[in-house]
């Protein structure tokens, strides 16, 4: 179920805060937020792209909170680029699905960490590219975004990037 | 040897170590291997956990490599996108820079495939290690010049192996 800090703080509990935030500013901007966990259960990688991949015109957003790294900073990541192979039948392979839309999701990432770095000291300026299982498999605009970190001696300090990083997040996707 | 940056977190240095490897590329990447499972002198900078093992490598015939760690390795790395990707880059980059003949690297955790290795960085893809066409240059030799306490380290990591 992800990181834990030494402070007990738990990675999957603090991804729901983010996740209710960050569903809260995108549905300002008129967005539709589908999420793929309510609570604590546990859904495969593949069942949550499923719930992507079934949508029109969607864009996918994992959010991860790190044991490690600079505390108060955010990262987006895209897929790194793997080589597509095309079926006969002009069907997207599975496990190549986020192949023909990488273009889009450096546009979204590198708009949303753009919007990161102006809130969080120290966060990188733009995008940068992680064989991230989750992303391989969705075909919709998808990156991952990861808040350091669950090892903070005080809870408050990751609760206090809730706000920045769900307004950032909504307006990149908004400016896309 | 790439370890962390200590004074750039998230990033991997070049460190100059000089150790006696192999001509021979299966052994001398196992030698490499251990000796970064061995970690560097500064603990700060270590990219892959203290308690795990390297129970098997080797070099197919196109230029794959196949890294076998203990269990581990995974369940002792740090969760989380960018500590993943610094031990798996630290692997990639050291072996790049030693072993040409390695072109890309699958790892397995006890001899299984697994899907992540703390649960984002994906594990069932080659990771790409070098577009250069092997050179088969010789492999560097010379006198160990490592410090007391990493060379502690390597030494016990071999210490099944001596006669």
């Amino acid at each position: 179920m992800g990181a834990r800090g030494t402070e007990g703080v738990r990675e999957s509990d603090v991804v729901l805060q983010f996740a209710a935030q960050v569903r809260q500013a995108l549905a300002a901007q008129g967005f539709q937020v589908i999420p793929t966990r309510e609570a604590n259960e546990n859904p495969s990688f593949d069942d949550r792209s499923a719930r992507a991949n079934a949508q029109r015109g969607a864009v996918f957003i994992t959010l991860h909170v790190a044991s490690t790294g600079l505390a108060g900073t955010a990262h987006t990541y895209v897929m790194a680029e793997t080589p597509a192979t095309l079926d006969p039948s002009g069907l997207i392979l599975w496990d190549q699905a986020q192949a023909p839309f990488l273009p889009l999701s450096r546009r979204l990432g590198d708009l949303v960490q753009a919007e990161l770095a102006k809130r969080f000291k120290g966060s990188p300026d733009s995008v940068q590219p992680a064989p991230i299982r989750q992303l391989r498999t969705t075909a919709a605009p998808a990156i991952a975004v990861e808040i350091s970190s669950v090892s903070v001696a005080n809870r408050a300090d990751l609760d206090r990037m809730i706000p920045g990083v769900a307004d950032a997040i909504a307006r990149g996707v908004a400016a896309i | 040897m790439y370890w962390g940056s200590p004074a750039n977190d998230g990033t991997l240095e070049p460190v100059l170590v000089e150790l006696p490897l192999s001509n021979d590329p299966t052994l001398r990447a196992k030698e490499l291997l251990n000796t970064l499972l061995a970690g560097p002198v500064d603990p700060e900078a270590r990219t892959l956990p203290p308690d795990a093992a390297l129970l098997a490598f080797y070099i197919l015939p196109d230029g794959t490599a196949v890294a076998d760690f203990s269990e581990a390795f995974a369940n002792s790395i740090p969760s989380g996108i960018e500590s993943e990707q610094l031990a798996v880059d630290s692997i990639r980059r050291t072996l790049e820079a030693n072993v040409p003949q390695v072109r890309r690297l699958r790892i397995l955790i006890h001899g299984q495939e697994v899907e992540t290795l703390a649960g984002h960085l994906d594990l069932t893809q080659a990771f790409q290690v070098s577009n250069a066409t092997p050179t088969g240059k010789p492999a560097r030799s010379g006198l160990s010049a490592l410090t007391g306490p990493l060379k502690k380290a390597i030494d016990k990591a071999r210490g099944s192996k001596k006669q």
